[in-house]
């Protein structure tokens, strides 16, 4: 059945608004910049259909229009410290965090885990972050993600698997630090 | 292990999530904007948004290049057939001077920068080596045969030099000499073995001449240190971190490509040595955002030269089925093996590796040698049973 391409674009939105978002706050330092990129994206990707344009893969044109535009907040903010950046991001996926339900002791303990993590996260190299987010938290295959970032596979699998090592070391250190 | 985490990092992001009033605001703004800017009838072109508007005006400034070159590759490409069949051969095969005397000029023609044209001698210097310890492997290396490939070898390294020397930019051209060095003395270990195994049969005289330019590449590398206007130097370390992560995706595309040809020794090395190459040049990104520059430019100059060893012991041992890696040992003792974690660190691992310092290589062939830095991408040649990646 043909769908109207308003309708078809208003149901991404309703689809995929948090993803974007979600992934947003993974890859710079600001939720509010977060969530004015997912905006962009939306309003870019209307743009391509006002025009005549034909999508018939929303979430990886969504993705690879957002990844884009990240790219270029970065080649913006390049002038900034490493270490104010690395604050930055880890504090804005913090407070994008809406906060826990946990109620039992194991389940404190997963939500402590997934919050260190998410502090961990913006710590990584962005090509391995990226290719984490897209993987784990945006539910992407190995080839999917080469192709919306012009990579091998090869690439993706060696970006995957190294971030994950290194986000594990990253936590673990944090973790001992604690104790 | 592994899969707790991927579970713990897919909780990480399940809480993550827009507001309902962010949400709605985002709703707002964006079906404002549908409203305000219908479909049109008529299918009016824009531009994709998947095209800068930066590279937009590249790609129609460079269109009499792209229609030019279109041209060119169509001629090529026209006998592509063969050119292609031809990639692999080996001197004594009936397409191999298709290679050497067609399809390797073309290219040589094409490349349009200094530091393009010493990238393909450097190449094309290597892929004689590499016939030679093919051969030798098959047992097909006669002494005319020796004559030929150290003169082949000689004529692009000549080349390859000149062109070195036009490079205007210090880092790139220190960068590009002190890699091909460190390509030279993995080579040079890999004959060593092939002649120890097979017999002396890839002549003492082509291992003399890769020694000796090892060398002349490590003098450019070491010579070139400290040039170069302080102005730019950001920009050209900034270029020669793009080139490492480039160098360290194409390592990881020949690893990957190769997995079914290497034994588990072998696999295993390629993957920490890439390992290695990756961190220094996180390294280097690290201190580049710290305005290090020249220790900026160093780390990428050693993850480089990390990758340009990796490769030619990958690729020696899938194709030549040696023990490359375990051969290499003597010269992995003076290379930087574990991602310095410290300034002092990083100046150690760069009088190990032989950064502006001269290769061993000519004063002991049979290893020894030492690793420079430096630069030749290399991509997976698809068709090639000896041939080597090629460098565009």
């Amino acid at each position: 059945m043909h769908r109207d391409p308003e309708q078809a674009f208003e149901k991404a939105f309703e689809e995929y608004a948090d993803a974007l978002f979600r992934h947003a706050s993974f890859r710079i330092a600001s939720r509010e910049r977060a969530a004015d990129l997912a905006q962009d994206t939306f309003i870019k990707a209307w743009n391509f259909v006002a025009g005549g344009g034909e999508v018939r893969h929303w979430k990886s044109f969504l993705y690879r229009i957002l990844n884009n535009l990240v790219v270029d907040e970065y080649r913006r903010v390049k002038e900034e410290s490493l270490d104010a950046l690395y604050e930055r991001d880890a504090a804005a996926v913090r407070g994008a965090a809406l906060g826990s339900r946990a109620e039992t002791e194991a389940a404190l303990d997963d939500e402590r885990d997934a919050q260190l993590i998410r502090e961990q996260l913006p710590r990584l190299p962005d090509q391995y972050r990226v290719a984490v987010t897209l993987r784990y938290i945006d539910g992407f295959s190995p080839k999917e993600i080469a192709a919306l970032l012009d990579v091998s596979e090869n690439v993706v699998s060696v970006r995957i698997h190294r971030g994950v090592a290194r986000l594990k070391r990253f936590c673990e250190a944090k973790r001992k630090n604690h104790e | 292990m592994n899969k707790n985490y991927e579970k713990l990092i897919r909780a990480a992001g399940e809480d993550v999530r827009l507001t309902p009033e962010m949400r709605e605001r985002m709703r707002g703004a964006v079906m404002t904007h549908v409203r305000e800017n219908p479909r049109a009838r008529t299918g009016v072109p824009v531009p994709s948004p998947y095209v800068s508007q930066a590279a937009a005006i590249f790609a129609y400034v460079n269109r009499p290049w792209a229609r030019a070159l279109a041209l060119l590759l169509i001629v090529v490409l026209s006998g592509g057939t063969l050119s292609y069949a031809a990639e692999g051969t080996l001197p004594g095969d009936t397409l191999y001077p298709l290679k050497v005397d067609v399809t390797e000029p073309v290219r040589t023609y094409l490349a349009a920068t200094p530091f393009a044209k010493a990238s393909w001698e450097m190449t094309l210097a290597a892929r004689r080596i590499d016939e030679a310890a093919t051969l030798a492997v098959d047992g097909r290396f006669a002494s005319s045969t020796a004559l030929t490939l150290t003169a082949a070898f000689e004529s692009h390294a000549r080349s390859a030099l000149a062109d070195a020397a036009d490079e205007r930019d210090p880092a790139a051209r220190a960068a590009l000499s002190a890699t091909f060095a460190t390509r030279l003395s993995a080579y040079d270990a890999v004959l060593a073995h092939v002649d120890a195994r097979y017999g002396t049969t890839t002549d003492g005289t082509l291992r003399a001449a890769i020694a000796a330019r090892a060398v002349s590449f490590a003098d450019i590398a070491s010579s070139t240190e400290g040039e170069g206007e302080r102005a730019h130097a950001q920009a050209d370390a900034a270029h020669l971190g793009a080139r490492a992560s480039a160098a360290i995706d194409d390592s990881a595309n020949l690893i990957g490509n190769s997995r079914g040809q290497l034994d588990a020794a072998s696999a295993a090395s390629a993957e920490s040595d890439l390992e290695t190459a990756t961190n220094l040049a996180a390294k280097g990104n690290e201190l580049l955002n710290h305005h290090d520059t020249e220790g900026a430019q160093h780390a990428f100059q050693d993850s480089l030269s990390a990758t340009a060893r990796l490769d030619v012991l990958t690729h020696a041992a899938a194709n030549l089925k040696i023990p490359a890696f375990s051969l290499a040992t003597t010269s992995a003792s003076t290379t930087t093996s574990a991602a310095p974690e410290t300034r002092d660190g990083e100046q150690r691992a760069r009088s190990a590796s032989g950064n502006g310092g001269r290769s061993s290589a000519a004063s002991s062939p049979e290893g020894a040698s030492r690793d420079g830095t430096g630069e030749g991408r290399d991509l997976p040649n698809p068709g090639s049973g000896s041939g080597l990646p090629l460098n565009l």
